[in-house]
């Protein structure tokens, strides 16, 4: 189904080309197939009846990275990243999503299967991968690379209601992501300690499931639906002053992506609007209360260099990237550079990098030449999808850790006396 | 085109850098102008050499053959309007040299002029033919359409800048015209003849080009005029006291207000003109200068003058001019972006025609000028689904045009002929450059089969 409303952008699109520049992926193939403005045009024609959906309209639809540079640089106001959702969906109806896909998308939908899922694949990581030391790849990434699943779900282990240290300041819904929950639990601990230490209570209920942007960014819009509705009915509650997350893509998805798809599915979104205004990206809390945290006296004659990687999902779904830069300007001994081209997409683009390997290696190459010019010893981004993607193709010796930002300030924080 | 052809072609390129997929032929069916039309074939050459092969197979089997860059020219130049194959040159992208001595670059055609620009800059030089579409458009695409931009105004367009180039003609033979010098005047300059030929007349696949050191300081002056009159009374005092700004825009009441309504700028909405001056050179002389152009633009009855010291203050004062475009452009689906030009004298009585034209057809116009050498950019607006708005589209063009050359200038500045204007170019060039033009093409491309439907 296509929404009514997106189709009118189809005709305001004037083919000038200005979404050209900013496309990784035409970037790197300098063909029109993988340009902006030919998928738009393309899109066009199939609903015009031009094109019929086939193998090579799927490849050419799939094979964009949904980083949405393309919508902000449209002169005209196309929402090429609602055409490009919309069109996904077509082609998923019609040609169904894949055996791996449906899988893996069983397992997100389903808490138990998912928490399964993960139990078994730490296992094949400790016991296959690890002491064989195989040399296997998923798309660029050599299997020992890819990060290490938590013991148990990081929601598990947190508990549901986290205390503020002090007096009381605020209350928080942290909503985790799957990335937290299952992999990076090290970054959950990040958010909870900083949160506390300014004084917020947080609480992360149980119950939340899949933010469901990977299903539906994929084109199955309806398959999303329960997770959605199911996570919106939870997080939708007047006792928070916030809604938390560490996920850019999770961030992107309840601000905006979910209210979009209720909209084009034409459903009731009054309850995703509210959830909606309520997110807030982690490093906005801290931003805006850099003076409120007591952080360890470090030498700045010892300063590491850190560069920052703007996750897509980040700086233009949900329009934030002065605030990540202010706390790491914050930090005493963090020499702060900033990239060329921070805000272009790294390449990995989910389960674009596994399907698409020769060209998110490309993107990913250009994006390697920009972070390793800077010279840094961390780069810090807030996206477990970019962290990823940057940690396992970053490679050499002298590479930069990946971090998210708010790890590099719970390292910082002073401990106080109980 | 028959299956042995294009496995002839295939093995050339190989199977990756050739494609009859529907979605690739829709793709390369269009460019910003209106019309359409689906090509046989598309093929990415990477070199001079598989270029001339693929000349040589479509000469002696008569194909269309259309060389395309980024496909952003104006004027439907790209669309292959005959169908056959299109050559599209953007995976041609290398800059092969760039050497400070000689201030030379040689490039392929496929090279992005924004890119090759910050390379360029990278050796304290500057390539000044700067088309606002400069961030994608290529090198080889400013050269088949002579690409100007808001610079030409000091330093000339596309054209003065080209030394030499390699370029592979119908039959697949290869010229190479010019060379590495600044001075040159062996035999007839087909360097120029075939820069802005749209590649009617060879495939451009190298290009020597000239580059001059980058002025080290500027400055921009923003004035505001009640009276258009006045504003262009003011270019022509500024042009006439000898001073050669390396910028010089104009936007007028429609444009203002539309952007002014859209970005809130603070701009006002009841002066008919803005003009935008911006002088570069030597850091010593340039106060001087920016003294002299405030007083010509106070005595020709500017209500208003900002001067910009830093480069905050500096792309404040461009920003509108530079979210003209994109405003316009979301006021109707449909816009035409047209580059009628005239004698600086005449720039008043010609955007006085362009306004007064919208009126009478009833078509959304609004004028931004690269007013120093009175090149007009009338932005036509419209909903190409609605026949009947077509049509006063289409009056309102003509209409201009002919406004134009009675003045004394040109149908196309820099945009080109391509299809958009071929039928128009008869008012412009009399029956013995008609005769000369078309005889050139005869001779150079006798079987018709480059870029046919275009120009001429």
């Amino acid at each position: 189904m296509f929404a009514e409303h997106v189709k009118e952008d189809l005709h305001n699109c004037l083919r000038c080309g200005m979404c050209q520049p900013v496309c990784p992926t035409y970037a790197v193939t300098r063909m029109e197939r993988y340009a902006p403005r030919g998928r738009v045009q393309m899109v066009k024609k199939y609903l015009e009846g031009d094109l019929s959906i086939t193998q090579g309209l799927h490849e050419a639809l799939m094979s964009c990275t949904l980083c949405e540079s393309c919508a902000q640089a449209c002169p005209s106001g196309v929402r090429l990243d609602r055409v490009f959702e919309n069109m996904r969906m077509e082609l998923h109806e019609a040609l169904g999503g894949g055996f791996a896909k449906r899988t893996l998308f069983a397992a997100l939908q389903n808490p138990m299967l998912a928490r399964l899922g993960a139990k078994v694949v730490r296992m094949g990581q400790r016991v296959v991968v690890a002491p064989l030391n195989i040399g296997w790849r998923v798309g660029k990434i050599p299997l020992n690379r890819f990060p290490s699943f938590n013991s148990i779900p990081f929601r598990e282990s947190a508990g549901e209601l986290v205390p503020p240290k002090g007096k009381r300041k605020g209350r928080v819904l942290y909503f985790t992501g799957c990335a937290t929950n299952f992999i990076n639990e090290h970054v959950g601990r990040a958010v909870v300690e900083v949160l506390t230490h300014l004084g917020i209570e947080v609480y992360i209920p149980r119950g939340q499931v899949c933010c469901s942007v990977p299903i539906f960014l994929s084109g199955a819009r309806r398959e999303a639906l329960s997770n959605v509705k199911r996570n919106v009915a939870l997080l939708d509650r007047s006792d928070v002053d916030a809604i938390v997350v560490d996920c850019a893509t999770c961030g992107g998805g309840l601000k905006k992506a979910i209210p979009h798809l209720m909209e084009d599915l034409s459903l009731d979104g009054e309850q995703a609007r509210r959830v909606a205004a309520k997110v807030r990206d982690v490093s906005e809390i801290v931003a805006e209360r850099l003076d409120e945290l007591e952080l360890e006296k470090r030498s700045p004659n010892n300063r590491i260099r850190v560069t920052y990687h703007d996750p897509c999902h980040l700086v233009r779904s949900m329009k934030i990237a002065k605030e990540p830069r202010r706390i790491l300007g914050a930090l005493e001994d963090v020499e702060f550079v900033e990239m060329a081209g921070a805000d272009q997409c790294c390449g990995g683009a989910g389960s674009f990098q596994f399907e698409h390997v020769e060209l998110s290696a490309g993107v990913t190459a250009r994006k390697k030449d920009m972070i390793r010019a800077t010279g840094g010893h961390v780069v810090a981004t807030g996206c477990p999808g970019c962290n990823l993607t940057l940690r396992g193709n970053l490679s050499r010796e002298d590479d930069p850790q990946v971090k998210h930002p708010v790890e590099l300030v719970r390292d910082r924080l002073r401990q106080r006396q109980r | 085109m028959n299956d042995n052809v294009k496995q002839e072609l295939a093995a050339i390129v190989g199977p990756e850098r050739i494609t009859d997929r529907p979605e690739d032929l829709v793709v390369y069916s269009l460019d910003p102008y209106t019309k359409e039309h689906k090509p046989d074939l598309v093929i990415y050459p990477l070199s001079t050499e598989e270029v001339s092969a693929i000349m040589k197979i479509a000469y002696r089997e008569g194909i269309p053959v259309t060389p395309r860059g980024s496909g952003t020219n104006l004027a439907g130049e790209t669309v292959p309007i005959h169908g056959g194959i299109v050559m599209a040159l953007s995976k041609m992208d290398k800059i092969l040299e760039i050497h400070r001595e000689n201030r030379t670059a040689r490039v392929q055609p496929g090279v992005i002029n924004f890119e090759f620009q910050l390379e360029v800059e990278k050796q304290g030089l500057m390539y000044p033919p700067d088309p606002a579409s400069w961030k994608m458009a290529t090198l080889g695409g400013n050269v088949g359409t002579n690409a100007g931009g808001p610079r030409t105004l000091k330093y000339g367009v596309t054209r003065d800048f080209l030394l030499g180039l390699t370029a592979v003609l119908a039959n697949g033979d290869v010229l190479r015209t010019g060379g590495l010098t600044m001075k040159n005047v062996a035999g007839y300059d087909l360097t120029r003849l075939l820069c802005g030929s749209e590649g009617t007349l060879g495939i451009v696949t190298e290009i020597i080009l000239r580059l001059v050191p980058k002025p080290p300081a500027s400055r921009t002056i923003r004035a505001d005029f009640p009276r258009l009159e006045d504003s262009s009374d003011a270019v022509a005092a500024i042009v006439g006291a000898g001073i050669v700004p390396s910028a010089l825009e104009l936007m007028d009441q429609v444009v203002i207000s539309a952007v002014e309504a859209a970005s809130h700028l603070g701009l006002p909405t009841d002066i008919e003109a803005i003009l935008l001056v911006e002088v570069d050179g030597d850091e010593e002389g340039l106060d001087g200068q920016v003294k002299k152009i405030e007083k010509i633009l106070m005595e020709k009855g500017a209500s208003n003058i900002l001067v910009a010291t830093n480069k905050e203050e500096v792309d404040r004062l461009w920003a509108s001019r530079r979210a003209a475009f994109s405003v316009m452009a979301r006021l109707r689906p449909n816009a035409l972006m047209e580059d009628t030009t005239v004698p600086v004298s005449r720039l008043t009585e010609m955007i006085r025609k362009v306004v007064d034209i919208g009126k009478r057809y009833e078509v959304r116009i609004g004028v931004v000028a690269h007013a120093g050498d009175g090149n007009l950019h009338p932005l036509v607006l419209f909903d190409q689904r609605d026949d009947e708005e077509m049509v006063r589209v289409a009056r309102a063009r003509e209409e201009m045009f002919r406004e134009a050359i009675s003045l004394g200038g040109t149908l196309t500045g820099e945009h080109g002929i391509g299809m958009a204007k071929s039928q128009f170019l008869p008012f412009q060039l009399d029956h013995v450059a008609m005769w000369v033009t078309r005889r050139i093409k005869e001779s150079l491309d006798p079987k018709g089969i480059l870029n046919p439907g275009k120009f001429v």
